[in-house]
C-alpha cells in the first residue's frame, strides 16, 4: 500500500512539472496563431482598399468630375502616385492608365481591367494626358483644359467648312 | 485534486476551439463588411447633378445679367452653346442618353414664362421627367434604382428689358449601372 502512494506521488510530481512546460509551449503556440490571424486580416483589409477595381474606379470619377467642374483655360493636377505603383505591378507603363475618347475617360491599372466614365462638359483635353510630373510630393498627372475647335462661323451665319465644301465641289465640277 | 489537474488540459483545448471559433466568425464579419463596403460603386451623381446646374447657370448669366444669344428651343443648338455633351458609355440599358435637364423661366412674382424670348428648354433623355417630378413631389421617400434629380433657381436680369427673370434648372442623370448595380 505505501508502495503505491509513493508511486501515485511521484507521478503527480512528474505530471506537475510536465504540465508547467506544456502551458508555456501552448500559449506560445496560441500567440504566435493569434498574431498569424491579425496580420493575415490586415493584410487583406489594405488590399481591398488599394485593390486594382477600386483605384481604377475612383480614379475615372475623380477626373470625370474634375472635367466636368472645368472650365477651358484650366489646368488640372491630379496625384497619381498609388496609380502608377499599382500600374507597374501589373506590368502596365504610366502612358497607358489614361485614354479619353470623346467624353468617355478610361483608366487602366492592369492588362485585363479598365474602368470607363463618362463626362458631359464638351471640352477639350490636351494630349499627351499621361504627361506626368515627378517631384517630392510625388506623381501627378496633368491635364489642360481647352475649348474644342469648332468650324468658323461668317459673317452670314454660315460654317466656314460649309463653304469649303461647296467651293471644291463647283471645282470638280468644273475639272469635270 | 490529481484528477482535476488531468482534465484542466482537456478544457484548455476546449477553449481554444472556442476561441479560434470566435476568431473565424470575427474575421467572416470583417470580411462581409469589406465587401459591403467596397462592393458597390461610388455613387457621384450628387455632385455631378449639381456640377451639371453650375455649368448650365454659367452659360446662361454672367456677372448676374442674361448672356444673350444663348437661349434656344433647339436642343442641338442649345447643347452647341453650352458645351454639353450627353454621350454616355455603352454600358447602359436602356441604351441612349443618360442625362436630362429642363430649363423654364418664371416672372418676379413667380408666374411660369413660356414665350419666343423665353422659351422651356428640354435637352437629353425625356423619359426621366416623370421619376423626377415624382421624387420632387414627395421629398421624404427614398426612390432606389432611378435617375438622381435636383431642381435649384437663380435670379438674373435680362439686360434688354432691364426686368429681373427667375431661371429654374432641373436636373437627372440615370447612369445607374455605374453608380448603384455593380
Amino acid at each position: 500500500m505505501q508502495l503505491k502512494k509513493v508511486i501515485r506521488k511521484q507521478k503527480s510530481k512528474n505530471l506537475n512539472k510536465n504540465k508547467k512546460a506544456s502551458i508555456l509551449t501552448e500559449n506560445i503556440i496560441f500567440i504566435i496563431l493569434n498574431l498569424i490571424f491579425l496580420t493575415v486580416l490586415i493584410v487583406f483589409l489594405l488590399r481591398q482598399g488599394s485593390g486594382t477595381v477600386v483605384l481604377e474606379q475612383s480614379y475615372a470619377k475623380q477626373l470625370a468630375l474634375l472635367i466636368d467642374s472645368s472650365q477651358p483655360g484650366m489646368l488640372i493636377e491630379l496625384d497619381m502616385t498609388k496609380a502608377i505603383e499599382v500600374a507597374a505591378n501589373n506590368g502596365l507603363e504610366a502612358r497607358d492608365i489614361i485614354e479619353i475618347n470623346g467624353n468617355i475617360i478610361k483608366v487602366k491599372l492592369s492588362t485585363k481591367s479598365g474602368y470607363e466614365y463618362a463626362f458631359f462638359n464638351d471640352v477639350s483635353v490636351s494630349k499627351p494626358y499621361y504627361y506626368l510630373i515627378s517631384d517630392k510630393s510625388g506623381e501627378r498627372l496633368r491635364l489642360i483644359i481647352s475649348e474644342k475647335e469648332k468650324p468658323p462661323i461668317n459673317d452670314n451665319g454660315v460654317e466656314n467648312q460649309e463653304i469649303q465644301n461647296t467651293n471644291n465641289n463647283n471645282n470638280n465640277n468644273n475639272n469635270i | 485534486m490529481s484528477n482535476i489537474i488531468e482534465n484542466k488540459r482537456g478544457t484548455d483545448q476546449i477553449l481554444s476551439i472556442y476561441w479560434f471559433t470566435i476568431l473565424t466568425i470575427i474575421a467572416g464579419g470583417i470580411i462581409i463588411m469589406v465587401y459591403l463596403f467596397y462592393g458597390p460603386p461610388i455613387d457621384i451623381r450628387d455632385y455631378e447633378t449639381d456640377l451639371l446646374i453650375d455649368h448650365i447657370s454659367n452659360c446662361l448669366s454672367q456677372g448676374g445679367y442674361l448672356k444673350q444669344g444663348v437661349i434656344t428651343p433647339d436642343e442641338t443648338v442649345f447643347k452647341e452653346n453650352c458645351n454639353l455633351n450627353f454621350n454616355a458609355e455603352i454600358v447602359f440599358e436602356p441604351k441612349g442618353e443618360q442625362y436630362y435637364s429642363k430649363i423654364s423661366f418664371l416672372d418676379v412674382n413667380g408666374q411660369a414664362i413660356n414665350n419666343e424670348q423665353f422659351p422651356n428648354i428640354e435637352i437629353g433623355n425625356k423619359n426621366y421627367l416623370g421619376s423626377c417630378e415624382l421624387q420632387i413631389n414627395n421629398p421624404d421617400t427614398k426612390f432606389e434604382s432611378s435617375p438622381e434629380c435636383k431642381e435649384k433657381r437663380f435670379y438674373v436680369v435680362n439686360k434688354a428689358t432691364n426686368q429681373g427673370v427667375i431661371v429654374n434648372i432641373l436636373v437627372a442623370i440615370n447612369k445607374i449601372e455605374k453608380n448603384i448595380k455593380d
